[in-house]
């Protein structure tokens, strides 16, 4: 066992979309940055498109996190750059209703709409953020937008973060082109170019002990993938907590520190995906595995936030498409015959801040009940999406729905009115956990107040997805580098 | 593990290596992780009465499983989804499965 001891000015944990980012930005300020992941550092050489040795690699549990009722798989990156290496790239900035609806609803107003907007746009040039091309666009994308033109359904393709992208379809599980630009690309290289920022991959922090409203030091554990070979402890001025929506609250549990609103108001937005066959070819499986969207269905006002739902193209290689499909046994084989011929898109239903997380050691519990008022709209938004796939020439669709007959027209669709959507029967995949340490004035309904500091701490910051009172937008890597950058005193 | 596999797989005759595969894999990684799914077959085995489940025809252990695919228990949905998403990852995240679908693997190393 080996007991490493450092010290720096500012200790940075987890180097996801917010992490990465603050350790980048304030070495480049001038300041001494330890940045502390729990994850390895993948390089792109070390990404070889094999699903069954990237996910243990890249992945928190090896993509094996769900919540305590096996409802939702709750994906999140566990690497150097965080989520933002497995990501789809998509980049979406929070809306302006859901700016009013946080200060109108939970007191969140100390920023304008034109701070936000500053930020995004600091944020989104750091990360080389342009608009898909038309050429760039896979059938996948182009039949999703033609069934939605088709039933008059706004959509369009997506702003995102690749330079280069050769198309491979590789994105959610790594780049070996350097292509997608993670913060482990961008901020976080260019911290250590300044000679201000050093980074420790394989540690991972436990514990914040505190003392009269400072915390003391950052504890934790250094790894070798996942056996523990030694203790750190690193003593600090400040801290920044960024280990994303389920583990920063765990950290902060761990500590005593947050008070009682620390791991409640957890918002999955969780994401129903719904197959198709075509008479044509497909290959979901190349190109930019995510390039349109439609969201004529997506609404967004100050009172309720975002609601509705919206669809979004998506390729997935063989074994993720199959985990995420409903089916298994010789039928999965047939319907996968002609895998070439399968197109896919997710329905994202926005939800309301229904769960939490809970500690059981090291682990987070999380729970997940899902809401009846949710759960109508995402049966809405599965039908849609069948719909929209018929109106675009699909001869089959499959839904995410355990036991669910084959659709084949839309008289399939009847049956679903009354169907059962129950946890591990409805299948939900969940990319934007968000919520357990919620912004606000009052330190017993949130947990940080409106400069992102842990209430009653005076040295520490939590930036990363957990901060959002509600559901931020429909994708939150650039949602978190916003709130990054206007805790940092950036804009 | 084998006996669920054979069911569960799109193709059974890839259950005795992917068995072993997914075992080696549980064995080398998390261990937290590892006591999980040998617990899930343990419940599955003992649920099926005194032979137990991997003692059953494969038209009886499809029945079951299709039991608990569309259980009113909870747990048994989640035990049954468990199982099916390790097979259905493991069976298509394998070369060997490419060729009856038509998908051309990675493009690194070509
Ligand atoms: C599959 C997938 C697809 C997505 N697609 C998109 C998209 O297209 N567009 C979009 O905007 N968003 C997308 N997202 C979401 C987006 O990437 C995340 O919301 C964002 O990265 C969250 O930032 P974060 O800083 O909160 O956490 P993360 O980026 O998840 O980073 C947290 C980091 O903290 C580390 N950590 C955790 N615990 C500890 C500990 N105890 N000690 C040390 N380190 C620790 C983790 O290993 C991780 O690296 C996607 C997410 C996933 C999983
Ligand atoms: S599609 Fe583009 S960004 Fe995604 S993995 Fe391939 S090259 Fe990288």
């Amino acid at each position: 066992m080996k007991d490493v001891e450092f010290s720096t000015e500012i200790c940075v944990i987890g180097s996801g979309a917010g992490g990465g980012l603050a350790a980048g930005y304030l070495a480049q300020a001038g300041h001494e940055v330890l940045l502390l992941e729990e994850g390895a550092h993948v390089k792109a050489e070390q990404m070889t498109q094999r699903e069954e040795q990237m996910l243990p690699l890249l992945y928190r549990d090896g993509g094996n996190q769900f919540s305590a009722d096996g409802g939702v798989s709750v994906l999140q990156g566990r690497a150097l750059g965080g989520s933002t290496v497995i990501n789809m790239a998509d980049v979406v900035a929070i809306p302006e209703s859901v700016l009013d609806h946080w200060a109108q609803v939970y007191g969140v107003d100390r920023f304008t709409p034109e701070q936000w907007a500053k930020a995004a746009g600091i944020a989104a040039q750091a990360i080389g953020a342009n608009r898909i091309q038309s050429h760039e666009v896979n059938r996948n994308a182009q039949l999703l937008l033609q069934g939605g033109r088709a039933l008059g359904i706004d959509g369009d393709v997506f702003e995102h973060n690749r330079v280069g992208c050769v198309g491979s379809g590789y994105c959610l599980i790594g780049c070996a082109y350097n292509a997608k630009k993670s913060t482990a690309l961008t901020w976080i290289p260019r911290g250590m170019a300044t000679g201000n920022l050093r980074v420790e991959t394989g540690a991972r922090v436990s514990r914040l002990p505190h003392q009269y409203g400072r915390v003391r030091a950052v504890e934790g554990q250094l790894l070798d993938k996942h056996t523990v070979v030694g203790r750190f402890r690193v003593k600090a001025e400040r801290i920044i907590l960024a280990a994303g929506a389920i583990h920063s609250p765990l950290i902060l549990q761990a500590s005593l520190l947050g008070g009682p609103a620390v791991g409640q108001n957890l918002s999955l937005q969780p994401q129903a995906p719904v197959s198709a066959r075509f008479p044509e070819s497909v290959r979901m499986f190349r190109g930019i595995p995510q390039a349109a969207y439609l969201d004529g269905r997506e609404t967004c006002t100050p009172q309720a936030g975002l609601g509705g739902f919206r669809l979004e193209s998506v390729g997935a290689t063989p074994g993720m498409a199959a985990v995420n499909g409903a089916g298994w046994g010789p039928e999965l084989l047939e319907a996968f015959r002609d895998y070439g011929r399968i197109g896919a898109a997710l329905c994202l239903v926005p939800d309301s801040p229904t769960g939490q997380v809970r500690r059981d050691g090291f682990r987070p519990v999380i729970d997940y009940p899902f809401s009846p008022a949710w759960l109508e709209r995402m049966r809405e938004a599965i039908e849609t999406c069948a719909r929209v796939f018929l109106a675009s020439g699909a001869e089959q669709v499959y839904l995410p729905l355990a036991g669910y007959p084959v659709v084949q027209g839309v008289d399939d669709l009847k049956a679903l009115q009354g169907w059962p959507l129950l946890p591990a029967s409805l299948n939900l995949i969940s990319a934007h956990p968000q919520g357990t340490c919620r912004m606000g004035k009052d330190p017993q309904s949130s947990v940080v107040d409106l400069g992102f500091g842990v209430h009653g701490i005076e040295n520490l910051q939590v930036l990363d997805a957990s901060v959002f009172p509600s559901t931020a937008s429909s994708h939150t890597m650039l949602p978190v580098m916003q709130a990054a950058l206007l805790g940092l005193g950036a804009v | 593990m084998e006996a669920a596999f054979e069911v569960l797989l799109p193709d059974k005759l890839a259950a005795p290596r992917l068995a072993l595969e997914v075992d080696r894999f549980l064995a080398g990684d998390d261990p937290e992780l590892a006591e999980q799914l040998p617990m899930a077959l343990l419940l599955l085995e003992h649920s099926a009465g005194f032979s137990g489940f991997h003692r059953m025809n494969l038209a009886a252990r499809r029945q079951v499983l299709e039991g608990w695919e569309s259980s009113e228990l909870a747990h048994r949905r989640q035990i049954f989804q468990a199982l099916r998403r390790t097979a259905v990852m493991s069976f298509f995240a394998s070369p060997e499965s490419w060729d009856a679908i038509g998908y051309d693997g990675p493009l690194v190393g070509r």
